[in-house]
């Protein structure tokens, strides 16, 4: 009996552990899709380009992973 | 032979050589390399050099540059720091490993080259000189060490590469972008943004190598000769429109790295579209980021050999004596990863 309830125990736990990260690894991705996106402003006026994540693309002197013109991916 | 003459044939539809395939395609299966220590972020670069291999991380939050001992891969120093102080480094875009005094690291929000010398037997890296790019450059983001200058791409548009003096000045400029479709209306600086070029110089045989990180385009100047190549993938010329006087990238990510030994030209090619990028974004998922290809071509611009990788990859260092490609991986929980060739 003992056996039986750590095992479902441990098997709970395992299973918190799994949905735990699986949410962070969503996180993550939220934030890179989300806050990585940034108007940037420079003189006078809003510049219509954006940059995107973080990559290997030269975008106003940071690295990112892909610079697009107005304000989504389409 | 007569596969190689109908890989890379001059085509009628442009001014430029194309190549369409390659006479002799491999799989390649890597070995993950295992790391003792330094978490990386982005390794982007690996250069070796005897029993020293410098990994060069695009994105590290403390440091962009890590030696370790090869083949043992040992973790020996972490430096190059992040940060606004005088001797810390904005933005580390690329480096040149030469030999244990001559690390040179390009620092492109700084416009600055610095030479290193590490010392293994103390674990200990040291910053010996740094040489302040004029400002007439406006911004570098690639270079080659010459015997008594460096060599990088002309951010304006104007020219193809400029030759830059130990002080920094640009001394001569030289070629043109070799593109097909820019005319008298395109912006140059934007031309040249989606032109951004990788290049490796082979001071043994005078070649140097660019290729197009937004396209499929492989130039080949032979420095000695004083001659050049201009291949065309089947991607073709990066593409891209202009935004507030910005070049946008609309086509492909193309290559991601060059190396030119003293027989053959490796390039490592990505080939993914801007759009399914943004179609991955859109669909809450991380699009691919890296190369499965390496394109190998001989010193006169002939495809030889492609190889068909089964991880995605961004910088190499060939090793043609040993046969080994080591290879950084983005993205990855195996940052580094070797190939036998």
């Amino acid at each position: 009996m003992k056996k039986t309830f750590l095992k479902i125990a441990i098997g709970a736990a395992c299973l918190a552990a799994v949905c735990y990260f699986s949410k962070q690894d969503k996180a993550n991705l939220s934030e890179l899709a989300s806050t990585n996106i940034e108007a940037l402003a420079e003189g006078e006026g809003w510049i219509n380009v954006q940059c995107y994540g973080w990559g290997t693309v030269d975008c106003y002197g940071r690295m990112v992973d892909t610079k697009i013109e107005g304000f989504s991916l389409e | 032979m007569v596969s190689i003459l109908l890989s890379c044939t001059n085509s009628s539809d442009g001014r430029y050589t194309r190549y369409k395939t390659f006479p002799v395609e491999k799989n390649l299966k890597a070995r993950v390399v295992s790391l003792d220590t330094v978490l990386f972020r982005y390794p982007y670069r690996v250069s070796v050099k005897d029993s020293i291999a410098i990994v060069m991380d695009l994105h590290n939050p403390d440091h962009y540059l890590h030696a370790f001992t090869y083949p043992e891969w040992k973790h020996v120093v972490s430096f190059g720091k992040r940060g606004e102080a005088p001797e810390e480094m904005l933005l580390t875009v690329n480096i040149q490993f030469d030999s244990l005094d001559s690390l040179w690291a390009l620092d492109a929000n700084k416009m600055e080259i610095t030479r290193w010398k590490i010392t293994p037997s103390t674990g200990s890296a040291e910053r010996v000189e740094e040489i302040k790019l004029d400002k007439k450059l406006v911004r570098s983001l690639d270079f080659h060490t010459m015997e008594s200058s460096f060599l990088v791409p002309d951010y304006m548009g104007e020219y193809r590469f400029r030759t830059v003096d130990h002080t920094g000045k640009p001394m001569k400029s030289t070629g043109v972008i070799p593109s097909e479709q820019a005319n008298s209306n395109t912006s140059r600086p934007a031309l040249a943004q989606a032109w951004r070029s990788f290049m490796d110089y082979n001071p043994h045989n005078g070649i140097l190598a660019m290729a197009t990180q937004l396209g499929e385009v492989l130039e080949i100047y032979n420095l000695k000769e004083d001659t050049q190549v201009v291949l065309y993938g089947p991607e073709g010329e990066p593409q891209f429109k202009t935004s507030s006087g910005e070049g946008i990238p609309t086509g492909i990510m193309g290559f991601s790295d060059v190396k030119v030994t003293d027989k053959y030209i490796y390039t490592v090619f990505q080939g993914i579209r801007f759009k399914d990028k943004f179609a991955a974004y859109k669909q809450g998922k991380v699009p691919e980021d890296g190369g499965r290809y390496i394109y190998v071509f001989d010193l006169k611009g002939n495809p030889v050999r492609k190889y068909i990788l089964d991880h995605l990859i961004h910088g190499i260092d060939v090793n043609e004596e040993t046969h080994t490609i080591v290879a950084t991986q983005v993205k990855s929980d195996d940052p580094l990863v070797e190939f036998e060739i």
